[in-house]
């Protein structure tokens, strides 16, 4: 019994290391292909990285006090003018006796 | 036999050398071949840090990163050199005929053109698909407030190696907070120097820098630069600074000095505006100085508001006179009548009641001869005499703020803390650091040093709101407000004697006076229109503070 289950072994070995390179092969192939979709993916945060650091620079650029200024004024506004305070002497019911 | 033996003992040797041999190289070149070996299997990459950004009170950026790149050239790559040049040339502001000579240069395999170029002019560059041009990302500072806050900032400039540096201001001070830490990534690579996907990688993770966050309100800003700029021209002033502080917190609200610079172009204007004349310029304060001596008096019991000195002449020290600077006597006066006419002959009077010992305490009580510790680069303080060399001239004419030197954030600090009942805190510029995953860190806690009494505190508001309203400059003073302050006007030294056609002329003061929001001081050098810190300084002053209320909401007392 022994012996015939050692023969099915030699017999069958050639056809299992095949089948270990084919799993191999796929197995990294696989792997290769993992590592593009890798490289694909930092490409893709790259950009949006990218992307995102010229908004913020968009969003800087548009709320900084001169951008604003600068489009109040385009729109018809005008610096206040001077402003004049009153004392409490000034006031009505201070100079009442 | 004897061959035997000879053959014998030249193979013993022989082994022996070898023994040696592998010795060396195994034990005492070891490491370093292991470096070698290293080098030839692995590919490093530095990962750079980013740089934190400076933000303002409210969080939005006086300076940030912006994209940029490096633009090179691969000579080998370029087939006509001239035509190559030409193209670039105008895009990146060079002169062709310099790219020319650099890329002529034989056995250069890669010339760097232009450092820092902006991704849309990257991108003009990119469609000319000129073939030996190529591009590396390096990060760039950008100001979206442009030259707000340059002499506070600093800039970024670059070291002995070429890596970005911070230099004067924020960027200087806080360079290692800024800058992070670089990291690193390790590769693999094969014969061909290509990386192995399925190798061995050792990567660190670079730190970025930490943001800033200052204590600093941008419209405050804009509006103190506005004014001063104005405020320069309307009075013909060679120079001129202000700065707003927060009494009670020692935060700065607003610093701005003239003449400034662009930190963007920074190489474009002359190094000696670079330094913050508000941390790093020495002048004598003259008469804001008379609030710290008569504090010191009231203080020790020695005068009071009503203490009466005699105003009936000079004043003569050995062989020196003291005038007041009107050159009028006003016989008796009370010591806030001395600080409403700003009187020199007064102050004297108090100097005396003062001592030596007093005297040398408003220096040392006051933090003067001392740093501030506020968190600029550039901050210098001027030295002070020796306790033991002060002489009686010498502090005779110390009590009107004469041959003494301070900085403006020194003199603003001191006055600060009569602002504060009494104590003395330290200016901070950063309120707060903010790292990359949004944690945020107070800056060092604030331990305020009581100098004086409460009670001393409120005396001198009092004295100080008299001067305001009774004084020369009460002609600018916004109506209804209570506002504390002191004119000062300074005649400079030049070559050991006083020009008297040259003033700094200066104003200190705080408001709304019973719970003051901010402390302005103003200092301008070498006003024209007018020598009298009354009549340039102090309406200066005066406009700012209007500013101020109408932002804040402060309504009149």
């Amino acid at each position: 019994m022994i012996v015939r289950i050692a023969r099915f072994g030699i017999h069958i070995l050639p056809f299992l290391v095949v089948l270990l390179l084919v799993v191999e092969l796929l197995v990294t192939n696989e792997l290769a292909g993992f590592g593009k979709k890798v490289s694909v993916t930092d490409r893709a945060i790259d950009t949006m990285k990218e992307e995102n650091q010229l908004l913020q620079e968009k969003v800087a650029s548009f709320s900084s006090l001169l951008t604003i200024e600068e489009k109040s004024h385009s729109l018809g506004l005008i610096s206040s003018p001077t402003v004049v305070t009153i004392g409490r002497q000034d006031v009505a019911f201070h100079l009442q006796p | 036999m004897a061959r035997i033996w000879a053959v014998f003992t030249f193979i013993g040797a022989l082994y022996c050398l070898l023994v040696i041999r592998l010795f060396y190289w195994q034990v005492i070149r070891s490491s370093s071949l292991r470096l070698e070996a290293a080098s030839q299997y692995y590919l490093t990459f530095t990962l750079p840090a980013a740089r934190g950004s400076i933000l303002a009170s409210d969080g939005k950026p006086l300076v940030m990163n912006q994209s940029a790149f490096l633009a090179y050239a691969e000579p080998r790559n370029i087939t006509n050199i001239p035509s190559f040049a030409s193209s670039v040339s105008s895009l990146l502001g060079l002169d062709s005929k310099e790219i020319v000579s650099w890329l002529s240069v034989p056995g250069r395999v890669w010339v760097p053109l232009s450092r820092k170029v902006e991704a849309a002019r990257v991108n003009q560059l990119k469609d000319l698909k000129l073939k030996g041009l190529g591009f590396e990302r390096e990060p760039k500072r950008m100001y979206p407030e442009s030259s707000m806050a340059a002499h506070l900032v600093g800039f970024v400039g670059s070291d002995e190696n070429g890596k970005d540096r911070g230099y004067f201001g924020l960027e200087g001070y806080y360079g290692r907070e800024l800058g992070g830490k670089d990291g690193m990534l390790q590769l693999e690579k094969d014969v061909r120097g290509s990386p192995i996907l399925v190798g061995e990688t050792r990567r660190i993770e670079s730190q970025d820098g930490r943001s800033l966050v200052l204590w600093l309100d941008r419209t405050v800003q804009r509006s103190v630069e506005r004014r001063l700029l104005d405020g320069v021209g309307k009075y013909g002033a060679k120079e001129g600074s202000v700065v707003v502080m927060d009494p009670k917190t020692g935060g700065i609200l607003a610093m701005a000095s003239v003449p400034s610079y662009d930190p963007g172009k920074f190489g474009e204007f002359p190094k000696d505006v670079y330094k913050n004349s508000v941390v790093a310029g020495v002048y004598e304060p003259g008469s804001t100085f008379k609030v710290l001596v008569m504090a010191m008096g009231i203080d020790r019991g020695v005068v009071a508001p009503t203490t009466m000195a005699e105003e009936s002449g000079p004043t003569r020290i050995g062989e020196h006179f003291i005038r007041t600077w009107d050159d009028k006597y006003r016989g008796l006066i009370s010591m806030t009548d001395v600080l409403v006419y700003s009187s020199n002959v007064g102050m004297v009077f108090v100097q005396n009641k003062l001592g030596k010992d007093g005297m040398l305490a408003v220096l040392h009580r006051f933090g003067f001869g001392e740093l501030t510790g506020i968190d600029l680069q550039e901050e210098a303080s001027a030295s002070v005499r020796e306790d033991r060399d002060w002489k009686e001239i010498d502090l005779a004419t110390a009590s009107f703020g004469q041959g003494i030197g301070v900085t403006p954030i020194q003199m603003i600090r001191a006055v600060s803390a009569i602002a504060n009942n009494g104590q003395l805190v330290e200016p901070q510029v950063v309120k707060e650091f903010r790292d990359e995953s949004g944690i945020v860190v107070p800056n060092k806690t604030n331990k305020p040093r009581q100098i004086i009494v409460p009670a001393t505190a409120k005396v001198m508001t009092e004295m100080m709101i008299a001067a305001v309203d009774r004084g020369d400059a009460k002609w600018a003073k916004p109506k209804g407000y209570r506002i504390a302050g002191k004119t000062g006007t300074a005649q400079i030294p030049v070559a050991g004697h006083y020009d008297t056609t040259k003033t700094i002329a200066s104003f200190v003061g705080f408001a709304p006076a019973d719970d003051p929001k901010f402390i302005i001081l103003v200092t301008l050098r070498e006003p024209t229109s007018s020598p009298w810190g009354s009549e340039t300084a102090a309406p200066l002053f005066f406009a700012i503070a209007k500013d101020l209320f109408t932002y804040y909401g402060i309504a009149p007392q």
